[in-house]
């Protein structure tokens, strides 16, 4: 109903949308959200307009793969070919020659650079020391297989992005980035490692071209990463009381885990779920990020397709799939208010047809799922 | 950040050349969101940015403060943008027929053509997923022609915030405004957006 202290208004609705608002009114306003129809209703139509707006661009040519396509374009005027001192040879016959003046200019910026860099240096590591234990918690080991770079930014930051080289050895997977996997790369993430000769929490692979993200406070055991475009293959082991697995799709859909194997694809704002083992619960994502379970699909149900509007597509029309599911008390599914909502599982059947799991997907993962990560 | 950018410049000019593909990830997004604010065509856009790099290359050595790149390179594409514009000799707000229910015109067509071709689905072996994936392309092709049809500034202020991702007050810095003028402008290209776009987004509610 319409709060009658309502003060909420078009243009405070966008700030809180575009995060422009301080920590304390965000708050303020989502309670407003919550609380007062009129402001909700506000609210569902700015954030629709604004995912439709980005979502536009989705197919920009921009990004890593602008790069790879520029490669060649620049290759031809001389961009990236590697020469000695301040002269560059352009192919063609051209050449670049800098200038005495500005290259000395530039040298003694650079003897001042050198010198700030040795007193910032230590400042620099104890901040980066303070904001990343804040902010970059490793979950686990990450591996990137492929002929091309992962870019890697701060969730929300436009400009912070650095480069993983794929090489056979490992880093850490760091919450709250958003990683821009490139087609033909792979990034696999083996979320924790293992105690004791136990399987990991999780395994992802996610085969690009894809955008993927975690939440920064997310943990192995209560993962919730954000799948924003492309396929993903998931690998999770039985969750325990109290702990959670789960994966949105652009903001508009979520699978929660319980205990199984699944691959996830999201284009175009819609969002499929292939079930190899296990059960996942599959639903939407309200504006104010409440999950509500549309069904739980198991093995042999195939891919069930949830588009934007929220309408469900391809369910088998057997129905029962918890008798697969490793269910454990206490997960997030289980315990979802809409669990008893019909399931698109067909237990005991064979695996999904290979015609149903998305090709590019498993021209890059075709491989056994290997909780190791080996 | 800034930082980053000045070591960056530095090294190409001391003869590390391939350190510039580190500039040209960084900023091909922003150089994009500009050109497509200026060219409403992404093709062109690619174009524009890819020459814009270049030309920002080949002119590096006279960037007098290495640590505004950035806001160097804004100006290269913007520039290079608005020049591709006069060239074309074609009126920006072809797309602003839309409002009047015209046919597509090549462009249009054009551009839903890419959309679709790029966004192909690799399990699309149902009728349904390809009428979804079908769907989602008209849909994203009828947002694209309603920003084509915004004011020049409004639009590049919507392709730096929803495409780049970037807050009002990187855009102001950029594109040397305040940030009220930034909030303002995306506010009232917001609420053009959501009145052309009510019926294709099933929008019902008021939005003030």
């Amino acid at each position: 109903m319409k709060d009658p202290d309502c003060n909420c208004s078009s243009e405070v609705i966008w700030r809180y949308i575009d995060r422009e608002l301080p920590a304390r009114e965000m708050a303020v306003v989502s309670d407003q959200i919550r609380s007062c129809d009129t402001c909700r209703s506000m609210y569902e139509g700015q954030a629709l307009l604004a995912r439709s707006l980005s979502t536009s661009f989705v197919d920009s040519p921009f990004g890593e793969s602008f790069v790879s396509r520029s490669r060649e374009r620049f290759g031809s005027a001389g961009l990236g070919e590697s020469s000695g001192g301040g002269l560059r040879t352009i192919r063609g016959g051209t050449k670049l020659l800098l200038g005495y003046r500005a290259f000395s200019l530039l040298r003694s910026r650079r003897a001042l650079g050198i010198a700030a860099m040795l007193l910032l240096v230590p400042a620099i590591i104890a901040i980066g020391l303070l904001v990343g234990s804040r902010r970059e918690q490793s979950l686990g080991g990450l591996r990137v297989t492929g002929r091309d770079e992962v870019g890697v930014r701060v969730a929300g930051s436009s400009s912070e992005v650095v480069f993983i080289q794929p090489q056979p050895g490992s880093s850490g997977f760091q919450a709250g980035r958003v990683y821009d996997i490139p087609a033909g790369t792979t990034l696999s993430l083996t979320l924790g490692t293992g105690d004791g000769g136990r399987d990991p929490a999780a395994r992802l692979d996610v085969a690009g071209p894809a955008r993927f993200s975690t939440d920064p406070d997310c943990t192995v055991s209560n993962f919730h990463g954000n799948l924003i475009s492309g396929d993903l293959r998931a690998r999770v082991s039985p969750r325990g009381a109290g702990e959670s697995f789960r994966i949105s799709s652009g903001g508009l859909h979520q699978a929660r885990v319980i205990g199984t194997v699944f691959v996830l694809s999201a284009r175009d704002g819609a969002t499929s779920l292939t079930v190899e083992e296990g059960l996942v619960g599959f639903g939407v994502l309200g504006e104010t990020g409440d999950y509500t379970e549309k069904t739980k699909v198991g093995p042999g149900a195939g891919t069930v397709t949830l588009a934007a509007a929220g309408g469900l597509s391809g369910i088998a029309p057997a129905a029962g799939a918890g008798e697969s599911g490793r269910e454990e008390p206490g997960t997030s599914a289980a315990s979802s208010p809409a669990a008893d909502t019909p399931s698109a599982g067909a237990p005991g059947k064979a695996r999904p047809a290979a015609g149903k799991v998305p090709e590019t997907l498993r021209d890059q993962l075709d491989r056994p799922a290997n909780p190791r990560g080996e | 950040m800034l930082a980053e950018d000045r070591e960056y410049v530095e090294r190409v000019l001391a003869g590390e050349p391939e350190v510039f593909e580190q500039l040209v990830r960084k900023y091909n997004r922003l150089g994009g969101s500009i050109a497509y604010g200026v060219l409403s065509d992404f093709h062109l856009a690619e174009d524009v940015v890819q020459d814009a790099f270049i030309r920002a290359f080949e002119a590096l050595a006279g960037l007098k403060e290495p640590a505004r790149f950035r806001f160097w390179f804004a100006g290269i594409v913007k520039r290079r943008s608005i020049d591709v514009l006069r060239q074309r000799k074609t009126p920006r707000m072809r797309a602003a027929s839309l409002e009047a229910g015209a046919a597509d015109d090549g462009e249009g067509q054009a551009l839903g053509a890419t959309i679709s071709s790029d966004s192909r689905r690799p399990d699309q072996s149902s009728d349904g997923s390809q009428l979804d994936a079908a769907v989602h392309a008209e849909r994203r092709r009828q947002v694209l022609k309603c920003i084509s049809g915004l004011d020049e500034d409004d639009r590049m202020v919507v392709s730096l915030k929803h495409m780049e991702g970037m807050s009002y007050k990187e855009i102001a810095e950029l594109m040397e405004l305040s940030v009220s003028a930034v909030e303002s402008r995306l506010f009232r290209a917001r609420k053009v957006l959501r009145k052309q776009l009510a019926a294709a987004l099933k929008l019902d509610s008021p939005e003030s």
